[in-house]
């Protein structure tokens, strides 16, 4: 399946996603996104270059195999970032509603990554 | 007798009688030493916070004795402001003990205010035969839990959040130093590493606004298959706490919907 429709999925299975992207750590571009609401180019940039460091901060902790994945929060908003075990420099990151339950966002983006790992 | 005469014996007895009440207060049995009796309001809420006041009033250890018909059907302990057990003999409840939470007292407390008849509240002094008791919950825990006080909101709200249901944490008030540890030591190391690390990679990760106040942001791992490590920064200010990963990811949702 193409990422454009996996990410399409993505953002239409869970209500509190609003914007599913996917990106390479190196350079921290964002290559595809999908989104329910208009999003700047700046935002996409600046989400791409977040993706890279915060994920560095977990991945000490992911058991061997499993994906990596950090949630970045403030008052008004929640990002997860996902990192992959077979693709080291790809990412997802997705944002969600702010107050909402960050589970089913966890657990799509772990889904997502073909990941073993536990679900909270 | 003079008007000057009358007056003297009228003060004199006025002195008298308090000092009178004071002697025999203090020549009675521990177990007698009681406070004056007060009859509490019917309102489930208004009962509520006046047992919290009495709580929060209390400093020597207490036994709070409540009455109805002269039959006790509950009765708190209490002690250093703290409430430290709970029986409530007719729902067959008994909460005690140095780990006992807010949230375990609370079901306890609320039933008790909704008890449909009236309540004496007795106080006196816990026999000599008592061990003392560390911990408890204050009245100010008690109540946020039982939703009396709302939640303080930005990082103060954040901090108390996860601080109640953290396993460990480490905050900060300030750039340097090593930080207040509390909790299950085994954790301690990497609460250190992540406030170490944090800083090298808050300029790519958090960017501090160029202007205004500093925000409150956040970040969240998984540490283990069942705990997650959240750190949240604000200005010079932070903590980081290892907390399950369910009560974590709930706790910043319910914050997100305070603040928001």
């Amino acid at each position: 399946m193409k990422l454009e429709t996996r990410l399409e999925d993505l953002i239409k299975r869970t209500d509190a996603v609003r914007l599913a992207s996917y990106g390479d750590r190196t350079t921290g571009l964002v290559l595809q996104w999908k989104g329910k609401d208009a999003v700047p180019r700046e935002e996409l940039d600046h989400l791409g270059a977040r993706a890279g460091a915060c994920l560095s901060l977990a991945e000490g902790e992911a058991a061997a195999g499993q994906a990596a994945w950090v949630l970045c929060f403030s008052a008004d908003d929640t990002e997860v970032f996902m990192g992959f075990p077979d693709e080291p420099e790809d990412f997802l990151a997705l944002r969600a509603l702010p107050g909402e339950d960050a589970r089913p966002v966890i657990a799509e983006a772990l889904a997502f990554a073909g990941s073993a790992g536990s679900k909270p | 007798m003079t008007a000057a005469g009358a007056k003297a014996r009228s003060m004199a007895a006025r002195v008298e009688t308090p000092l009178l009440r004071l002697v025999e207060r203090l020549g009675a049995k521990p177990t007698r030493l009681a406070r004056q009796r007060r009859l509490l309001p019917v309102s489930p809420e208004v009962r509520l916070r006046l047992i919290l006041r009495e709580i929060d009033e209390t400093i020597l250890p207490r036994d709070l004795a409540l009455i109805a018909d002269g039959r006790r059907v509950a009765g708190l302990a209490v002690s250093h402001r703290h409430l430290i057990g709970l029986d409530l003999a007719e729902r067959q409840m008994y909460v005690a003990g140095e780990d006992v939470t807010a949230e375990d007292f609370a079901p306890g407390l609320q039933a008790l205010a909704e008890l449909p008849y009236d309540l004496e509240l007795h106080a006196a002094r816990r026999g000599a035969g008592h061990e003392p008791v560390h911990g408890g919950c204050s009245a100010r825990t008690l109540e946020h839990v039982l939703g009396l006080l709302p939640l303080p909101e930005g990082f103060e709200g954040l901090r108390q959040r996860l601080a109640a249901r953290a396993l460990a944490t480490l905050e900060w008030a300030a750039p340097g130093g090593a930080g207040a540890f509390l909790g299950d030591m085994a954790w301690q190391d990497m609460l250190r590493k992540a406030r170490q690390d944090h800083p090298g990679h808050a300029k790519a990760a958090l960017p501090a606004p160029r202007f205004g106040a500093p925000r409150i942001e956040g970040l969240a791992w998984p540490v283990s298959p069942l705990e997650m490590l959240i750190l949240s920064v604000y200005g010079d200010r932070g903590i980081a706490a290892i907390l399950p990963q369910t009560e974590g990811l709930l706790a910043i949702a319910d914050w997100q919907v305070l603040s928001g």
